[in-house]
């Protein structure tokens, strides 16, 4: 039987089980090319921390009915559509609210994982937070965003901003 | 999060509508810049009104404004709802604010006005050879 392992770029090994490889395109891209009964290696750009967070997900649908791989973020990205954000998986919005911080690590490492579906609700759910945000120092606080704006050059924005409109 | 691939973030700027995004490109200069980078400006018209209560003052903040700016719009809307003397002026005034550069992406530029006198109709049919994009006037 294949073993496949994760290291993180902290040197952590992550054994995963070989359904698990097909949600991440780049896993199934490196598993696709190794023997039935080797073990696969795969070094990642993403620490410990990160990583364990992205196999607990995984784990959290590895009985989804429907492949994560097959559900794509290309249909609702009509920009005629008002953007709906409040569909987020309940398990998603569970598993993700207590990660407010790693949240931005998370979504770096789903793109070089290639996972659109963690991708796109940690898009989603950093969206959410803006949009629920009152003041953009919210913003910043719960996302962790180093202002570097002058007050001046903030001010700036801020009233060049107030003359634009929606096509 | 300085390092956060812009792809990553252009998926979270399409989720939000016009409010959040005005607020998120405040939270830094990165995000500003993407916000109005030439790939996600086209979302936004800019818009001015000026009407014979906008004072001198507004109109030159609005004019500083547009020469300090790096955006470049492609919708702008222009209205003037009072014709005077002093519109005219108010008019020449912007329009001359706008750089080359911002000329150069305009792709739809719109004018309403109450009258149009030859000053101002002289001074756009200029300034068209340079909106390169221009699609509708």
């Amino acid at each position: 039987m294949r073993t496949i392992q994760l290291i993180s770029s902290d040197n952590e090994f992550f054994v995963i089980e070989e359904h698990l490889a097909t949600l991440s395109e780049h896993i199934k891209a490196c598993v696709e090319d190794a023997d039935a009964d080797e073990t696969v290696l795969i070094f990642l750009p993403i620490h410990s921390a990160i990583l364990s967070k992205v196999v607990q997900w995984a784990n959290i649908h590895k009985d989804d009915l429907i492949p994560i791989l097959d559900i794509g973020y290309d249909s609702d990205n009509d920009d005629t559509v008002e953007k709906c954000t409040n569909n987020i998986d309940p398990k998603d919005v569970d598993f993700l609210k207590d990660q407010k911080d790693i949240l931005m690590d998370l979504g770096e490492a789903a793109v070089v994982l290639k996972m659109k579906k963690l991708t796109k609700v940690v898009c989603k759910t950093v969206a959410n937070i803006i949009k629920n945000s009152k003041s953009v120092e919210e913003i910043r606080d719960t996302l962790n965003i180093k202002c570097d704006f002058t007050p001046a050059e903030e001010e700036q924005v801020r009233r060049e901003n107030g003359f634009l409109g929606n096509i | 999060m300085d390092q956060l691939p812009v792809e990553l973030l252009c998926m979270i700027f399409d989720w939000l509508d016009l409010n959040s995004i005005k607020n998120a490109s405040l939270a830094c200069h990165r995000w500003e810049r993407i916000i109005f980078s030439n790939h996600y400006i086209k979302r936004f018209t800019f818009r001015s009104l000026l009407s014979n209560n906008s004072t001198k003052h507004e109109m030159k903040q609005m004019a500083r404004l547009m020469k300090v700016s790096h955006r470049c719009y492609p919708n702008l809307k222009l209205e003037f709802d009072h014709q005077s003397e002093y519109t005219e002026h108010a008019f020449h005034v912007l329009f001359r604010s706008m750089s080359c550069r911002m000329l150069d992406q305009l792709v739809v530029l719109k004018l309403v006005l109450t009258a149009f006198p030859d000053l101002m109709l002289q001074m756009v049919f200029n300034a068209v050879p340079e909106m390169s994009r221009l699609a509708a006037l």
